[in-house]
Order: C-alpha cells, then sequence, then structure tokens
C-alpha cells in the first residue's frame, strides 16, 4: 500500500502525519521524504543513514575538433542550453534537462555525455521503519527527477506500506511524489489559508484520478468552513488533530506526534487500514 | 570598429534599454563615423523563458562587434561575450548616440565581470567570476529554467 | 523607490498573514504576491482584478491521432517517460518537458508542439493599493519566470503610481522562484517560526541574502511556542551578526481576524498586533 501525504499549503503538518503514520502501521515499513528541497522528516525519526548515492543527469560536451558548427544542436535545444557563434560552441549545463535532443542530431559524434550532480540519495533505519530521502544540491532547481530516484530507491522492495512525504503545493514536484500511489492524503489547517489551498490541491489530485482523504490538522483554531466544503464535495475527512500548544511544543522540538501521544496510534494505524483496499 | 548598443528602437536617438538580454534591439554603429549599420531585433528573445541572454549575445557576437554598450548583463550572456572576445560597456545610459559618442572620446571603462545575476535586473558587485569557453557556467549555482541564477564567485 | 521582500524557507510561518499586516500599516505602495504557487495573500487583500493575463511558458507535445502510425519512435526516445504508445501515440502532460524531441523525430511529422498556457496573472485593486498576482495552474513548474514577471509588472506599476514602496510577499522554500524574488530587493524580512525546522530553513534563507548581498531582517513568529528554539534563533542571529527585527507571541486572534478576512489590525487590538507594530517601526527606521 503506498500512501503519499500532500498539501496544498506548507506548514499545515504534512511531515507530522507521515512520522506518525510511519510509527503506527503494522508490518514492513518505509518512510520516503520527497521534499528534497527542505527535508524534514530526519528530524522526527533520527534514522541512522547506512548508504546514499549521487545522482546526476546527462548533459552535454562538445568537442569542438570534431564540430562542424551546423547548429543543429542549438536548433534542436529548446532550453538554451547551447550556443553557436561563428566557430565558437558553448554549453550551458545549469540550463539543460537532459532531453538528449543534441545527442541525437549530432552528424559527427561531436557531442558526448557528461553528468551534472542533482542532489543525493539516502537511506538507512528508524528503528523498525526503513527511511529514504532525497537531497537537492543547493541552487539546483531540477528536483523533479531526484524524486524519482529516491521512490525507485524506496521501491526496490516491497513494503506493506510505503509512505511517502511530498514537498507542498501544488506544482511539477508534487505531482511527482504522488502519482502513482494508492491513496493521497491531504493535510489541511482550518483557516481560509488552509481551505484555499486544500482546494487546489483536491483539484491536482482529482485530476491525476487518484483517491483522496482529508486530515484537518491543529483542530479547534479557526472555523467550520474546511469542515463544511468536504462535506459539500464528498471528500472524507479522515481524521481531526486537535490544536494543542504541547503539539505544538513537541513539534518544534522534533519530537513526533504519536511519541507526545501514544493513544494516537492506535487512531493512525486504523486510519490506514481504512483507506487499504 | 563596430558597436552594438542595447536599445529600445530603432533610431540612434532611441534611449538605451537597459537589459542586455532582454533588450528590444540592437543597434550596431559604426566607431568611426557614428553611423547605425544594422539593426538586430531582439524582441521575440523578450518573451522567452530562458537564455535570452545567451542567445542574444550570440546574435551580437554573429554581427561581429568589438564592443557592446548597454546597462546590465548577466553572467551567461557575459561569458558569451567573453569567449567571443567581445568587450562590454556597461552602466551605460541616455540615448544610443549619446553612448556611442562618450564611448569613443574615451569616457566610459570596459566591465570586468557580469553586472547582475542572471535574470534579474538587479546590479550585483563583481566578484570575480569569470566566463569559460566551452565551460559555460559549471562552477555556479545551476538553475536549470535559467531564472534568476545565482554566481559562486570562483 | 524601495522593495521590502518577504521570505520565510518554510511553510506556515505566519509569513503571507504579516505582509497583510505590514500592507495596512504602510502608505503609498504596491503590493507583489510573488507566491504564485499556493497564493494566499488575495484572501486577505480580497482584490478587485481589474486586468487579467494569460501567462504561456514553454511548449508540450500533442500527438495528432490520424496522422499517427503507432511506431514508437517518440516513446523510445522521451527521457521523461511522458509518451505511451497504445494504437497511436499518447502524452502525458505532467510529465512532459516540452523539449520537442518526440516531434523533431516523428517520421510521420505527427506531433505538434503547442504553448504551453500555463496560468493567469493579474492586476488588481484592493483597500490597500495596486497589487500584482498570479495564479499558476496545478502541476505546472516554471513559477520562477512568472516571479519575475509579477516583480516587473508591479514596478511598472509603482513607477506609474510614484510608489515609495514595493511590498513583496515572497515564495516559500529556496529554490528557483525564491532566487527569482531576490532581483531588485532593497531588504529582506524573513520570517521564522521557533521549529527546527524554522530555523533549519531560515539559515538556508540566511545563506541566500548573504550571497545577494541584500540585508535580512529576521522575525520569529509564535516566538513563545518554544523558548528554548527561540534562544537559539536569537543566537544565531547574534552570532551571525543579524538583525532581530522581534518576535511575535502566538496569539489565537491572528486566526480569528484571519478568519474574518481582515488584518490584525482592522481586527482587533491584542499582543500580536503590537509586536507587529512595533516591528514595522523597526523596518520603516531600516529602510
Amino acid at each position: 500500500m503506498k500512501i503519499a501525504v500532500a498539501s496544498g499549503k506548507g506548514g499545515t503538518g504534512k511531515t507530522t502525519v507521515s512520522v506518525s503514520l510511519s510509527l503506527s502501521c503494522q508490518g514492513s515499513v518505509a518512510y520516503t521524504d520527497c521534499d528534497v528541497e527542505e527535508p524534514n522528516g530526519h528530524i522526527f525519526l533520527n534514522p541512522s543513514i547506512d548508504g546514499s548515492s549521487t545522482y546526476s543527469m546527462p548533459v552535454p560536451i562538445i568537442d569542438e575538433k570534431k564540430c562542424n558548427f551546423c547548429g543543429k544542436c542549438k536548433e534542436i535545444c529548446r532550453f538554451n542550453a547551447i550556443t553557436i557563434f561563428g566557430k565558437t560552441v558553448m554549453t550551458f549545463p545549469d540550463m539543460c534537462h537532459s532531453c538528449g535532443g543534441c545527442f541525437l542530431v549530432c552528424d559527427n559524434e561531436a557531442i558526448s555525455e557528461n553528468k551534472r550532480d542533482i542532489g543525493v540519495v539516502e537511506w538507512g533505519k528508524a528503528k523498525h521503519i526503513d527511511f529514504f530521502q532525497g537531497r537537492l544540491r543547493v541552487g539546483e532547481a531540477m528536483s523533479s527527477p531526484l524524486i524519482k530516484q529516491v521512490k525507485k530507491k524506496a521501491q526496490e522492495q516491497d513494503y506493506d506500506w510505503l509512505i511517502l512525504d511530498a514537498p507542498p503545493g501544488t506544482s511539477c514536484p508534487v505531482i511527482k511524489s504522488v502519482r502513482d500511489s494508492d491513496f493521497v492524503i491531504l493535510v489541511t489547517e482550518p483557516t481560509p489559508f488552509g481551505l484555499h489551498d486544500l482546494k487546489l490541491a483536491a483539484a491536482t489530485i482529482s485530476r491525476l484520478g487518484l483517491p483522496m482523504g482529508v486530515i484537518i490538522n491543529k483542530w479547534g483554531i479557526g472555523d467550520d468552513s474546511v469542515k463544511n466544503w468536504c462535506t459539500d464535495q464528498g471528500l472524507p475527512i479522515l481524521m481531526t488533530i486537535p490544536f494543542s500548544k504541547a503539539a505544538a511544543e513537541a513539534y518544534a522540538s522534533g519530537q513526533p506526534l504519536v511519541q507526545l501521544q501514544p493513544e494516537l496510534r492506535q487512531d493512525f494505524k486504523k486510519l490506514a487500514e481504512g483507506i487499504s483496499p | 570598429m563596430k558597436i552594438a548598443v542595447s536599445s529600445t528602437g530603432t533610431t540612434l536617438d532611441s534611449p538605451i534599454d537597459p537589459r542586455f538580454g532582454r533588450a528590444s534591439y540592437f543597434l550596431i554603429v559604426d566607431a568611426d563615423n557614428k553611423k547605425l549599420i544594422d539593426i538586430i531585433d531582439n524582441r521575440p528573445s523578450q518573451g522567452a523563458s530562458h537564455g535570452a541572454g545567451i542567445n542574444a549575445a550570440a546574435a551580437v557576437a554573429e554581427a561581429g562587434v568589438d564592443v557592446v554598450l548597454t546597462g546590465r548583463v548577466g553572467p551567461k550572456a557575459y561569458s558569451v561575450l567573453q569567449a567571443a572576445g567581445i568587450k562590454v560597456v556597461s552602466e551605460v545610459t541616455g540615448t544610443a548616440l549619446e553612448a556611442v559618442e562618450n564611448f569613443v572620446s574615451g569616457e566610459q571603462s570596459f566591465s570586468d565581470g557580469p553586472d547582475c545575476d542572471a535574470h534579474t535586473s538587479s546590479p550585483s558587485p563583481k566578484n570575480g567570476w569569470q566566463g569559460k569557453k566551452g565551460g559555460g557556467s559549471g562552477k555556479k549555482k545551476g538553475c536549470g529554467c535559467g531564472q534568476g541564477r545565482n554566481k559562486r564567485g570562483n | 523607490m524601495k522593495e521590502l521582500l518577504i521570505l520565510s524557507g518554510k511553510g506556515g510561518t505566519g509569513k503571507t498573514t504579516i505582509t497583510s499586516s505590514f500592507a495596512y500599516m504602510c502608505k503609498n505602495k504596491v503590493i507583489a504576491d510573488c507566491d504564485v504557487d499556493a497564493a494566499d495573500l488575495h484572501i486577505i487583500l480580497a482584490p478587485e482584478k481589474t486586468e487579467r493575463h494569460k501567462f504561456v511558458s514553454g511548449v508540450k507535445a500533442t500527438v495528432q491521432k490520424d496522422r499517427c502510425t503507432g511506431c514508437a519512435t517518440c516513446k523510445e526516445l522521451c527521457r521523461y517517460e511522458a509518451i505511451e504508445v497504445d494504437e497511436t501515440a499518447l502524452v502525458d502532460d505532467f510529465s512532459c518537458e516540452g523539449c520537442g524531441v518526440c516531434a523533431h523525430f516523428c517520421p510521420e511529422g505527427a506531433i505538434d508542439l503547442d504553448p504551453n498556457h500555463c496560468g493567469y496573472w493579474f492586476v488588481s485593486k484592493t483597500r490597500f493599493g495596486t497589487l500584482i498576482h498570479a495564479e499558476l495552474r496545478p502541476g505546472e513548474e516554471n513559477s520562477g519566470k512568472l516571479v519575475s514577471l509579477v516583480k516587473q509588472k508591479a514596478r511598472e506599476k509603482a513607477e506609474a503610481e510614484g510608489a515609495e514602496l514595493m511590498l513583496v510577499d515572497g515564495p516559500p522554500g529556496i529554490g528557483c522562484p525564491v532566487i527569482s524574488s531576490f532581483s531588485g530587493a532593497n531588504f529582506v524580512v524573513g520570517v521564522t517560526e521557533p521549529t527546527m525546522s524554522g530555523l533549519h530553513d531560515l539559515e538556508r534563507v540566511v545563506e541566500l541574502s548573504r550571497h545577494f548581498k541584500v540585508p535580512i531582517g529576521i522575525i520569529i513568529n509564535k516566538w513563545d511556542l518554544n523558548r528554548g528554539m527561540t534562544s537559539r534563533i536569537e543566537q544565531f542571529c547574534l552570532n551571525n551578526d543579524i538583525q532581530l527585527l522581534g518576535n511575535i507571541p502566538f496569539d489565537r486572534e491572528i486566526v480569528n481576524a484571519l478568519v474574518e478576512g481582515k488584518t490584525i489590525f482592522e481586527f482587533k487590538d491584542c499582543k500580536a498586533a503590537q509586536s507587529i507594530a512595533n516591528i514595522w517601526q523597526q523596518i520603516e527606521k531600516t529602510l
């Protein structure tokens, strides 16, 4: 069972929910942090890191001795990563999206593959949980390919529960994180911001045609508009997590919610079993 | 000597376009007689999502100019201009003709590096960034989508 | 004209709430919402849209079914695994990067590259002045370009209106959109919260502001939720010679104001409101 945890808005409690689910599920469990820009799950799970691999993408390097400056590679590159003027060719590896077009159009075998590092995939253990995360190189913008690698690594084995902690928002990296999961949990908070961003996230997930449910975190602040909207839309509310200063403090100090309130383990376990087909 | 001036219009009395990569036009001027030789229409580049500076620099290089007079040049465009052996005068203001006259009279000095981070319009200190022929930008923080990249002095 | 950029790194720290309060305090400005992925500022500012423009960036591949023979050349060449072939080829919009390799090599010329309509940008009137904002369609990337566009349009408006300040609600994270939002900024306000991840992400925002040589001042929101972590962040600021603009206590009135669609100043005089007012004075002095 692959469960992705997502939210339109940042700071609603995705990591809190993902970590709590991972700690509560029975059987083999893998926690996978797909938020490669700001991976935070490790703060709560405190895993050992047992292995890592650098992930890089192929970028062109052009041999000017073999190049006849025909301009075909420049022409096919829609990302302006290659430019030619006179008898000079320049490549811009950080503009390259690794589409491979330039290699294919070159008639003179003047282009060979170089590598650009995107980030690292790391894995390890946190008690009985297998832990995976990706860390994007600072300044690198291509997060989607790294997310794909993290997920690939996590899926080398079969787990009873694969929990995917998605990045915030509704953009491309979120889609890459959630798209092949069996169920998506959307975490939100009961405020107008939470509602607005939940609407965006729900629209995205329904475009992907995935089943989903909502967890309302910080329940007790704000108003009922999120709850009412979910009811109107027929979106199941899987759980409400009451706001408490104690919970906020536990979060602040890196303590998982189910460690502060062990009675919630049962609720998360039931929730996971409830959404299994 | 041929000079390229980034310009908002097609005549020598048009104001300088402060952006290099996304300038409307490049006016190619003969420094000796201050006559307009050619006009490069760069407007299609203005809407490009990435690499406007690279394309603009390649275009002026193809035109065989020796000097560029403009407002600000980003690091990628600068590396192309450098590879093409083109000198850059930045922070230029006024009309295209005034810019050429000031340059010819020797009142402006050449830039020794890019003036701003890619895709931004904020001036940034020149910290010794060096474009490398064929090396593009391997040592900078790379963005891939070419938006407002920063550079790391190397 | 000065540009004030508000950033947080981590989401949910209260950046937008604070930006809207500043919008109330400050006169003669233009506001730019650069949080284009999940823009929220409009919820409080209740903008009345006066202009709407399409935002187009890059292309997407579309297969013309009647010309496709199902040879699967495109599928073999696509490095993004964006194409499936049944009887004819089908492009998955979410995976297509718009590289055009498939269209170039299709032996039947059956693949078109259409402009990719990613979203909209707007000019609006609000009770606090002109707002430039945008909406990105779900699943779209490339918001760095949209951020640049929003800022550019806001700058043009500000100049036309003779505004003294441009107030920019920045995007979350530290990626490409954030880097774009730095262009032209005179001062960055970093909003953080006293949590491990808040501190971690703040460090990265500080790193960026150093890199761009834009001065930064820090606000610790909900500071009293973890006094230990607040001291750590204060120490971090002290060690790194970063201006601490002030702390805002956790206050339910902030959320209550939000529910009413109001800034805290329009809602109730409370502890949080006083802290924000003091912080604004600090910022005005600095600017």
